[in-house]
This record gives C-alpha cells, sequence and structure tokens, in this order.
C-alpha cells in the first residue's frame, strides 16, 4: 500500500482503494452444478430461512413459519410481516420481522415483542441466536429494512449491529456496531459469536470486525446465514457473487446517486436473487446469448452458492447453481441427518443435497 | 444535476475526445514530437544567436549538416537493421587521413582518390559487417572493439606520416568545390547529402532490400524463416554504413584539409543521440530516412547552438549525454506502452441523452407491448448455420442468408430442409438484397459491399467511398457495411455502422454513442460511390419506400427511424419517422400490406440509457473493466415491430421467453411467412403471418412481376 493508494490518485490510475479487482470462482469456489441438479425438497414462495428445532425442519415463509417435511408441512406460526430472521431453541422461536422488531413465540415469553435495542428502533433484523433467554440479534442496516438489501448496498452503508438481549431481565447490550450489513451469525464451540458482513465480504468474530478478521474473507460473493456442519465445520449460504460491474458502479459516487434516484430497483446494476430475465434489467457483454446459449461463466446478476467451512471458518468446496440456472439467490443451508437443506430464495425452493454423493464427487 | 448536464454535453459536443486516439495511432505521430523539438530548437536559437538566419551562417551549418547527416544515415541503417555501428567515429578518421594521403602523398587524381576512399570506407565497414553478419558477435561489443582498432590504426598513421599528409597542398577547383562551393546557393556537401537521403528513403520504403532491412531489425528469426538473406542484409547495412561515413569524410577533408588527433572522437555518441532522437528504435526495425534527417538537425543545432553561445565543451558534451539517455528511455517506453495508451485512450465516449423510453413492459397497454407471439416458430437450419444476420428469399423460393464463416448459404423452398453454401465470400455477409438482374447484393463487414450473380459467382461492387479531407482516420475504405436497399434508377444505399471500429469490435461503438457511420450510395450504372449522410448513430437498417422517392434508416444506439427523401420537395433532407423507440432498431424491410417490418435488436435499459449521458463513467468502464462485465445494450431479447409510412406502430412480435430468438436482427417476409434471423443466433426462425398475402414476394415489390 502506497499513498497511490488514496483518493483522487487511486481514483484516476485505478489502483488501490479504486481497484475493481474480485476473486475469481476457484479453488475452494471452482464451480458446479451439485445446486442446480440437486432434488427439489419442496416450493415454499418467500422462502428464507431455514432452521433444524428437535429434529425438525422450520423454514419461514412470507410471513409464516412452517414445519416441512417430505410429505407434509403445516403452519406453525403466522405473522403480520415477512419474516426476515428466524431460530428456534426447542419449542420456542423466535423471529425478525420486515416490519421491523423480533417476536418470540412459545415458552414463557410467548408473543413478547422487541421493537428497539437501547433506544434504536430495530428495523432490519436478519440472523438470531436464541440461547434460553439470551438472545443475540445482527441486524443489517439501521436505514434500511431486509427487503431493501440492494439499496443499502449501493449507499455503501455500514450501520448495522449485533446486539444482545436477555428475554427475562430485559437487560440490552450492544455487541458490536458499524457492521458491514450484519446478515448471520453462529456460535463456535468456544463460545465465539462469528457474524457474517455481507457488504465487508467476510465473516468476522465481533471482537474483531475488521475485512481480515477471520480466515474466511474476500470471498467471491456476499456472505448470509452461518450454520454448523456435523462435522464440526460450517455452511456459509451466499446470496450473491461480486462482479466487477458492480465493484466499479459502486466506486462511481455520481452514477450511483443517479442509478438510486431515477431508475427503480429491480432494474439497477445490483445483484439479484432472482434469476431473471426481464428486458429491462441491465445486461453485461458476456452474457448476450451466443447460438442460442447464454454460457455458464457469464457475469453472474444472480447466483447460487452455498460454501462449506471447515472448523476455522477456511473455505473448503462449494456447491453451485451458475449462470442460466434457477436455483440463485441462496439465503440460508442447513445440515440435517447427512442432507444439506438450502433455500433458494431466488427459486422460492427448498433443495436437498445428498452430503454423501457430494463428498464422493468432491474427493474425486 | 440539469445545469451539469448541459455542461457534459456541451463538452463533449464541442470536444474531439475521439481525436487523440486517432491521431495517437498514426506511426507518423512518433515523428511529430522530434518535429516539435527540431522547429522549437531552431527558433530559439534563431532568436537569441545573432545573425543566425544569415545566408553565411546557413551555409556553413548546411555543410556540417551534410557531413554529419551522411554517417547518421548510415547508422540509422544498421539500427534499423538490428545492430549498432559505435566505430564510425574511428573510421570517418581513418577515411579522411585516407583521402589527404591519396591526393597529397600519393598525388591521385581525385576521380581515382574518392572512390579509393570510398572502398576503404566499405572494406572498414564490411570488417564490421562480417564480424557480425556471417560470425554473428554482438554488434555493440564487435563495433566497440573496432573502434579502438581503426582509432590505434589511425594513430599510427598519423604518428608517422603527419606532416606528409597534412603538407601538400592540392590546388583544384573540384576539390575547391567539394569543400567550399555551392549550386544555386546551396551548399555542394548538402546537395548530395539530400540526393542520397531521397535515394535512402526510397530503398527503405519502397524496394525489396529496404523492407528486408525492417523485417530483420523487427523480429530476425522471422525474417530468417521467411527466406530472407539475414547474413547477407545485416553485412551490407554496415558496408552501407563504412561508405557513408567515408563520402562524410571526403567532405570534411575538401572543407578543411586537415587531420587532427582528435578528429572523430566522441562522434558515436552524438550520432547515436541523433538517431535515437529523430525515433529510430535501439531494438531495430522501427525508423525512417526521415527521423534521422531530423535527429541529425536537431542535434547539430544544440550542439552548434552550445559552443556558439559560449559554452564550454564539456558542457555540451554533457548535454548530448542526458539528450541520449532521455530519447533511449522514451523509446523503450513508449514502444512498449504504445498498444496499451492507444487502446485506453481510442476509446472515446460522448453524451448521448435519448427521450425516456416508450414502455414495453407485458400487461402495459402500449403499441409495444410484450407478447410471446413468436414463441411458435418452425426453426431452420438450427445448429447448423451460424450469425445468418439476415435473410432473403427469392421469386423461386430460395432462402439465402450469411454465415461467420463467410458464406452465403441457401436453403431450397419450400420446405427449406436442403442446405447447401451458395457462395463464399470470406467476410461476415450482413444485409442482403436482389438487384433488378437477380443478383443477390450483400453487405460485407470488414469487406465492402460486393455482389452474388445467380450462378454463385462472388463480384466486388465497391470497398471504399470519398475520403473526407479532415478525417484523421483514412474513412474511405468501408470498415463495417451493414444494411442495404436498391432504389428503382439503380442507386444502392447502404449504411456503414461505424467507421472508427472493425467488424469485432462494433461494442466499442456501443460504448461511444457518437455518430460515428455513415450512408453511402453506389450507382449501379456507372460504378461510382460516395457518401451521402454522415455523424450517424449507428446506421443499420435501410429500406427504400414503395414510391421509391425515399429511404427509411435505423439509427441503432440512437433508437429511431429516419427518412432520407431522394426526390420531392424535400429531396436531400433527412426527416424524423419514429423518433423514439423502446429498443435499438436493426434491418427494416417491405411488409406485403404496404408497411414496413423493423427488427428491435434488443431493448434499452434504464441503467444503460443512464451511461449514455455519462461519457466519463462509460470511458472509465473500457479501461477499467475487463470487456465480458462491461454494461451493454440488452440485446438478449427483442422483437419485430410493424410500422407504416407515418411511423405508426401497428403491430409488434415478441419472443419474450427468449428460447429460440432472444435477439433480432432482420425478417423478411415472404409468401404469408415472416422469416426470421440473428446475428449470433444458430437457426432462423419461420413465423407463419395469419392476414398477409399469400403470394407477396418481396422481389416482385421491388421490380415487378417476372413470369
Amino acid at each position: 500500500m502506497s499513498l497511490l493508494d488514496f483518493g483522487p490518485i487511486a481514483s484516476f490510475l485505478g489502483r488501490g482503494e479504486a481497484s475493481i479487482t474480485v476473486p475469481t470462482l476457484d479453488g475452494a469456489f471452482r464451480p458446479n452444478d451439485f445446486l442446480e441438479t440437486a432434488d427439489l425438497f419442496g416450493d415454499y414462495a418467500g422462502a428464507d430461512t431455514i432452521v433444524v428445532a428437535d429434529g425438525q425442519l422450520l423454514l419461514s415463509a412470507g410471513c409464516e413459519v412452517l414445519q416441512i417435511g417430505p410429505n407434509a408441512s403445516k403452519v406453525i406460526a403466522t405473522f403480520d410481516a415477512d419474516i426476515t430472521a428466524l431460530c428456534a431453541d426447542g419449542p420456542v422461536i423466535a423471529v425478525g420481522l420486515a416490519s421491523g422488531g423480533v417476536s418470540i413465540v412459545g415458552g414463557p415469553h410467548d408473543r413478547s415483542h422487541i421493537d428497539a435495542v437501547k433506544g434504536k428502533p430495530l428495523t432490519c433484523p436478519t440472523a438470531l441466536l436464541l440461547e434460553g433467554d439470551s438472545l443475540t440479534i445482527t441486524e443489517g442496516s439501521d436505514r434500511t429494512t431486509p427487503t431493501h438489501w440492494s439499496r443499502d448496498l449501493l449507499e455503501r452503508n455500514v450501520c448495522g449491529r449485533v446486539v444482545r438481549v436477555d428475554l427475562s431481565s430485559g437487560q440490552q447490550e450492544v455487541l458490536a456496531s458499524k457492521v458491514a450489513y450484519a446478515n448471520g451469525l453462529v456460535k463456535t464451540p468456544a463460545g465465539d459469536v462469528v457474524i457474517s458482513q455481507s457488504w465487508h465480504h467476510c465473516l468476522s468474530p465481533i471482537t474483531d470486525l475488521s475485512k481480515t478478521g477471520s480466515s474466511c474473507h474476500n470471498l467471491p460473493g456476499y456472505p448470509s446465514r452461518i450454520s454448523a456442519a456435523g462435522d464440526g465445520g460450517y455452511w456459509l449460504a451466499i446470496f450473491g457473487v461480486r462482479t466487477q460491474l458492480i465493484e466499479f458502479v459502486l466506486r462511481e459516487d455520481q452514477y450511483r446517486k443517479r442509478m438510486l434516484d431515477t431508475i427503480a430497483p429491480e432494474h439497477w446494476i445490483a445483484p439479484s436473487l432472482v434469476s431473471q430475465t426481464n428486458f429491462l434489467a441491465p445486461l453485461q457483454q458476456g452474457s448476450v446469448k451466443k447460438l442460442g446459449v447464454l454460457k455458464p461463466w457469464a457475469p453472474p446478476r444472480s447466483y447460487g452458492l452455498v460454501v462449506k467451512l471447515d472448523s476455522d471458518f477456511r473455505p473448503l468446496f462449494s456447491l453451485h447453481s451458475r449462470v442460466g440456472g434457477l436455483r440463485h439467490g441462496v439465503t440460508s443451508a442447513v445440515e440435517l441427518d447427512g442432507v444439506l437443506y438450502v433455500v433458494s430464495k431466488g427459486a422460492g425452493q427448498v433443495i436437498a443435497v445428498d452430503l454423501a454423493s457430494v463428498q464422493r464427487e468432491i474427493v474425486q | 444535476m440539469s445545469f451539469a448536464n448541459t455542461l457534459t454535453r456541451v463538452r463533449y459536443k464541442y470536444f474531439p475526445d475521439h481525436l487523440v486516439g486517432e491521431l495517437l495511432s498514426k506511426r507518423w505521430m512518433e515523428s511529430a514530437v522530434p518535429m516539435i523539438i527540431l522547429v522549437a530548437t531552431f527558433t530559439y536559437l534563431a532568436l537569441n544567436l545573432p545573425h543566425y538566419l544569415s545566408p553565411i551562417n546557413l551555409m556553413d551549418m548546411g555543410r556540417l549538416y551534410a557531413e554529419f547527416g551522411l554517417i547518421v544515415l548510415g547508422m540509422g541503417l544498421v539500427m534499423i537493421g538490428g545492430g549498432v555501428d559505435l566505430s564510425i567515429g574511428s573510421m570517418f578518421a581513418l577515411s579522411n587521413i585516407a583521402m589527404l594521403a591519396f591526393i597529397n602523398m600519393f598525388g591521385w587524381p581525385l576521380w581515382v582518390a574518392i572512390p579509393a576512399v570510398l572502398l576503404v570506407g566499405a572494406t572498414l565497414g564490411a570488417l564490421n559487417g562480417f564480424l557480425i553478419g556471417y560470425l554473428k558477435l554482438r554488434a555493440f561489443l564487435t563495433t566497440l572493439v573496432t573502434l579502438i582498432i581503426y582509432r590505434s590504426l589511425f594513430d599510427i598513421i598519423l604518428l608517422n606520416f603527419a606532416v606528409e599528409i597534412s603538407g601538400g597542398f592540392l590546388d583544384s577547383e573540384a576539390w575547391d568545390f567539394i569543400g567550399d562551393g555551392d549550386i544555386f546557393g546551396l551548399p555542394s556537401g548538402f546537395i548530395v547529402f539530400a540526393i542520397i537521403a531521397f535515394v535512402a528513403h526510397i530503398l527503405l520504403s519502397r524496394t525489396r532490400p529496404g523492407w528486408h532491412v525492417m523485417a530483420i531489425g523487427g523480429a530476425r528469426r522471422s525474417a530468417h524463416n521467411a527466406g530472407i538473406a539475414v547474413k547477407r542484409t545485416v553485412f551490407l547495412t554496415y558496408v552501407i554504413s563504412g561508405v557513408l561515413t567515408a563520402l562524410s569524410a571526403v567532405f570534411f577533408a575538401a572543407r578543411l584539409g586537415s587531420a587532427g588527433s582528435d578528429t572523430g572522437v566522441g562522434m558515436e555518441v552524438s550520432v547515436l543521440t541523433a538517431a535515437v532522437l529523430g525515433g529510430i528504435s535501439l531494438g531495430g526495425g522501427r525508423g525512417s530516412v526521415a527521423k534521422a534527417i531530423m535527429g541529425a538537425a536537431i542535434v547539430l543545432l544544440i550542439t552548434n547552438g552550445m559552443i556558439r553561445m559560449g559554452m564550454q565543451g564539456g558542457t555540451s558534451s554533457l548535454a548530448l549525454g542526458l539528450i541520449l539517455i532521455f530519447a533511449v528511455g522514451i523509446d523503450v517506453k513508449w514502444i512498449k506502452n504504445r498498444h496499451k495508451i492507444i487502446s485506453k485512450v481510442y476509446v472515446s465516449p460522448t453524451y448521448l441523452k435519448l427521450p425516456d423510453a416508450p414502455s414495453a413492459a407485458a400487461g402495459s397497454g402500449t403499441a409495444y407491448e410484450a407478447n410471446n407471439a413468436l414463441k411458435d416458430v418452425s426453426l431452420i437450419g438450427l445448429g447448423t448455420i451460424e450469425g445468418p444476420e439476415d435473410v432473403i428469399l427469392d421469386r423461386n423460393d430460395n432462402l439465402f442468408t450469411g454465415t461467420r464463416h463467410g458464406d452465403i448459404v441457401r436453403f431450397s423452398g419450400p420446405d427449406f430442409k436442403t442446405q447447401e453454401t451458395f457462395a463464399h465470400i470470406g467476410g461476415h455477409p450482413l444485409g442482403m438484397a436482389f438487384d433488378p438482374d437477380g443478383n443477390l447484393l450483400v453487405c460485407v463487414g470488414g469487406m465492402g459491399l460486393y455482389g452474388v450473380k445467380p450462378g454463385g459467382e462472388v463480384y466486388k461492387l465497391t470497398d471504399e467511398t470519398t475520403r473526407t479531407w479532415n478525417s484523421v482516420n483514412d474513412d474511405s475504405r468501408l470498415r463495417l457495411a451493414d444494411d442495404l436497399d436498391v432504389t428503382p434508377d439503380g442507386q444502392v444505399y447502404f449504411s456503414e455502422a461505424t467507421i472508427r471500429y472493425e467488424m469485432h469490435s462494433w461494442p466499442l461503438d456501443s460504448l461511444e454513442g457518437r455518430g460515428n457511420g455513415r450512408i453511402i450510395c453506389h450507382d449501379l450504372n456507372n460504378g461510382k460511390t460516395h457518401t451521402v449522410i454522415r455523424n450517424l448513430v449507428f446506421p443499420n437498417g435501410i429500406c427504400t419506400a414503395f414510391d421509391g422517392k425515399s429511404i427509411l434508416f435505423a439509427e441503432t444506439w440512437r433508437c429511431r427511424i429516419s427518412r432520407y427523401w431522394l426526390d420531392g420537395p424535400k429531396r436531400g433532407t433527412v426527416e424524423p419517422v419514429i423518433p423514439n423507440l423502446p429498443g435499438y432498431p436493426d434491418n427494416i424491410n417491405r411488409a406485403s400490406d404496404g408497411n414496413y417490418w423493423l427488427a428491435l435488436v434488443g431493448m434499452r435499459t434504464p441503467s444503460f440509457d443512464l451511461a449514455m449521458t455519462m461519457p466519463s463513467f462509460r470511458r472509465k468502464m473500457a479501461r477499467r473493466v475487463a470487456p465480458d462485465e462491461w454494461l451493454f445494450p440488452n440485446i438478449n431479447s427483442g422483437c419485430v415491430v410493424k410500422f407504416n409510412e407515418a411511423g405508426e406502430i401497428l403491430d409488434v412480435l415478441w419472443d419474450i421467453s427468449g428460447e429460440n430468438h432472444p435477439m433480432i436482427t432482420s425478417m423478411r417476409e415472404h409468401k404469408g411467412d415472416l422469416f426470421l434471423g440473428g446475428i449470433s443466433n444458430n437457426r432462423i426462425g419461420r413465423y407463419h403471418l395469419k392476414d398477409a398475402d399469400p403470394d407477396w414476394v418481396s422481389s416482385d415489390s421491388y421490380w415487378g412481376k417476372k413470369s
């Protein structure tokens, strides 16, 4: 790093903070088609978060929490707004809502609702961790709701926080603030809380929020929910993949401002969850169909990606749905009995990936 | 914001960004820098030294220049051939003393002595040439060694025969003339130098041996592989360098008539500086006589000027050394980065503000409303043709289309199952039309306007048009002829999409959004070609109106259709027909009901429209972002539109799913069916039109019915 890497000189030369290099999908991120070819578990419009509670799969879809199984699913709870975060501890369920706040269902605090923490409204709950009476909440941003995450990215906000609330005593504590869109959390066996910072493309222990705080940093995409894997590692859902164009637009303040002001959000140059074909959406040169084929290595506006991390959060391998596929915008993945259940929010699907077969093919 | 917009618009309207890149990519631009230095130095000296422009002074300078220039020419030739000759100073001294010896000691007449001296020079050069060319020793070391050897030889001769050599005095008018004379006020030496330079220029730039030297300097191994006699040619460059040095010494001897021990000392540095400063690359393969002449003039002016301004000898050498290092640095860096710089500077986007796009969304209720009418097309040639930009059918139901392999493919009707290569042209055939005789006229990307006779024989109509006097790029060659149509009186009007990019890099033109294209007219009757309309923004489809009095043309990035009047009261004027389309128009063709079909190759996106109003954003994108990642016009979804003479939209056909025809570049109606082509597609679609005339053939519409 030198002085040339900052300010107008960097901007003129395109180096340092103005450089738009994006990690390639290689190494642990080498593309495959596991997500695209895996079995469909079920279609659930608005599916967002999947968790395991007492050996059962719980899924938030729209404003409902469902218990899903291979044959039947039943509604466990319904809320007034879309659910943006979900966790369960035994029979107790906590959900974050798009309208703001976190609600508890079941247990001694049934129907209690947390609107604000430390005087600031909880506008953007993205992930929860409930352990007895202790509830840890990640908040993506204090300026937008989870529905409008792309605006938060394009505004380059770094204003999320991680808070802890004691449900019985009502005690509140801010564990971390100025987080670049906290979008998932997990507790390690040692008791540390690790969160994902979507806009900084990294996982961070809450004690060190720098971009290189953990061994999982400079990811090629935007990390989301984290869950523990059966072998002591972790599963990380990545809901979108970085592209040079988006990185470039993020550095072009004037263009970005005018785009946010004058163009409808679905037509922004921004990652998308849905693998869409709207003709008003921006197109990149590599995405032009040639001889009737959209190349799978075209610059991805939307992408499906789940990464396996080891117990030190080092990426090991990943499961993909590439450009041209449907199962994009993966927001959550959870392992149960040797099967990885992946939520593709873009496709409104839950996908069941048989980990034994993945392991076989990856190892070869 | 609107003020900033106006400012941007004005700035891009009046400042010709695109010229910077075009100028830089010219080879002669490399000579511009030394030329400027030369003029500046001369002006400075003329203003600051008394009597600098007086005839006597200029005459003296001319003599010095001739002597110095001859040696620089020789050095330049050696350097262009990939070598270097450091021994010229010593060869110069030896030749000088030889000349004086021949006439003073031996008393030879001039007509013997001068050729003999040239022979001496040739011999000295030949030794260099033999060692470097045939024995393949390193040029730098070898000539450094011969520099010392020749210098020692000179010292020995001078030590033993100094008196005899300098003592005599040749009383000859011819000898005086060589040293002192002039013709029409030009010094004799200067005239000889001018003649030799002219001959050398012709030799180097227009003849086979000259090209061989260039080729060897550029890539020795490739030159060898190409069959060039590398050893002999390199040998000869050193011989010529020796001869030119000896010739220079003759003039020197005639002018001064003496030999001092410092004759020619340090000459290699000033000669090398002159050559490199003029633009002759140390790496070989790049250089010209003009560059040598310029470099010699600059160095002579500087050294001479410094002496006359009273600076001490050391200063002058110091200055020369610094100039040499500077010139070499520039030379190396420039050659290495030239292409990088040009490619960065060449793309120069401009301000293009389009009116708000009319909506085409499904359910919007507009004339363009998206539908899926084309989902049930039947396919022709699926997977066997690549890149059918345009399709056309003749009276016998044969379908013709171009492919990116440079073929014109024919599918025989009425089922279009039989496919054969009708003709091979070489470039990618784009727009097509039939002339009255049934010849197929084709615009070929990168080549021009061609014709194919009914038997499949290819002939060229034109590949050039009139050159614009003030254009930097040569715009007489056709780079990207795109679509064409023929008027009833035998004029072929065709569009050239851009004059700044070649066929394969047309996407760069979409980033520019400048009026880089034109419409050209070729007269079938007399074979003449001239440009009709300039500065159009990617002109594409062309169609002659049904009455033959006007042509309709599409400007792709400008998203509009206009009419150019060929006849009538508005003759020669352009008027808008559809001023604002929701997508990018491509080919236009006639429909059976007296209206026109228009292909929209892609749809406008709000993000790209915004980018078009921000040239600096696009320029930065072109430099920073990999081409595959560029923001692009959305050409993954297009449609076919039918419009009437007034420009009203009558019908629209979409393949919104994008399964078969994500991008449509052309459509042709024939006997109740519509045939669809796409430049990056691998199929032709056939769509049945319910209400169309089942007997309508486009050739009949143009040229009347034939049996």
